[in-house]
């Protein structure tokens, strides 16, 4: 408990006080899949918290959203996009 | 390459790795895009040009076609295999254009509830301008006379400030309205 796997808070109390109370360390920033950039848009929360979120609060709305940066998925629609019409 | 009839990929927000056509070319590197919202899931609004991908296909429509036109040009160049969806049935197309129709109503309502709101708003506001602007001119008419009575050899001088007092009044009654 008292070792440094736990962070400390300082809390004001309502009897003026400040205290420090030990809670479990945030998960690191969600990451892009591709370019490993910390992506925006995607909260640092401990999983129980998370799941009191809505969804649009999770992640960005756009397809891969959450997954990839927005200018990974740009290129990825760019390329199939390409694909998409070399091939037929 | 971004002209009306052109078929572009969207590749930003919620619609993007999605078809649509441009519909109109507006200033500033804008264009107005439509799915229609039955075949492809995109909306009609304007779009910047950045988040298109275009694609080597041009249907031909004109300028702000409407959805029903957009799909039927879609069916003579034979496009819906190419673009991954298939035609849309009536029932698709009908449910697309009731919820376009009920967004309109719904909005057109708002606005038309804010229209006569700011209007009552602007009334209410002009009526206390009138009521403060009467008590000024009561005010300054009856603050006026006090003069009056230094001069008591002449009638007639006396009773004559009150009419410019009050005409002062009046042209403040014009001018304040302007300002605000």
């Amino acid at each position: 408990m008292r070792s440094r796997s736990f962070r400390r808070v300082k809390v004001g109390t309502p009897g003026g006080k400040q205290v420090i109370r030990y809670l479990k360390r945030r998960p690191g920033a969600a990451k892009c899949g591709s370019c490993k950039k910390p992506l925006s848009g995607v909260p640092r929360l401990r999983p129980c918290r998370l799941a009191k979120l809505p969804k649009t609060k999770k992640r960005p709305e756009r397809p891969y959203g959450g997954q990839l940066c927005p200018s990974c998925s740009r290129e990825l629609f760019r390329k199939k996009n390409m694909e998409r019409w070399e091939n037929v | 390459m971004f002209d009306v009839g052109r078929i572009c990929m969207k590749t930003a927000g919620r619609e993007a790795g999605k078809f649509c056509v441009i519909v109109d070319v507006m200033e500033g590197g804008f264009v107005m895009v439509t799915g229609p919202k039955a075949v492809t899931h995109v909306k009609r609004r304007k779009c910047n040009v950045e988040h298109l991908e275009p694609t080597p296909d041009i249907i031909k429509i004109q300028k702000n076609a409407s959805d029903d036109d957009v799909i039927g040009a879609y069916k003579k160049h034979g496009l819906f295999a190419r673009m991954g969806t298939s035609q849309p049935g009536q029932e698709e197309i009908k449910a697309a254009a009731d919820e376009e129709r009920k967004r309109r109503a719904t909005s057109k309502k708002a606005e038309e509830k804010k229209a006569s709101d700011e209007k009552k708003e602007e009334k209410a506001a002009e009526q206390v301008v009138k009521e403060e602007l009467k008590e000024i001119a009561k005010e300054e008419i009856v603050a006026e006379p006090a003069p009056a009575p230094e001069e008591p050899k002449k009638a007639k001088p006396a009773a004559k400030p009150k009419k410019p007092a009050a005409k002062k009044a009046t042209a403040k009654a014009k001018k304040e309205p302007e300002k605000e």
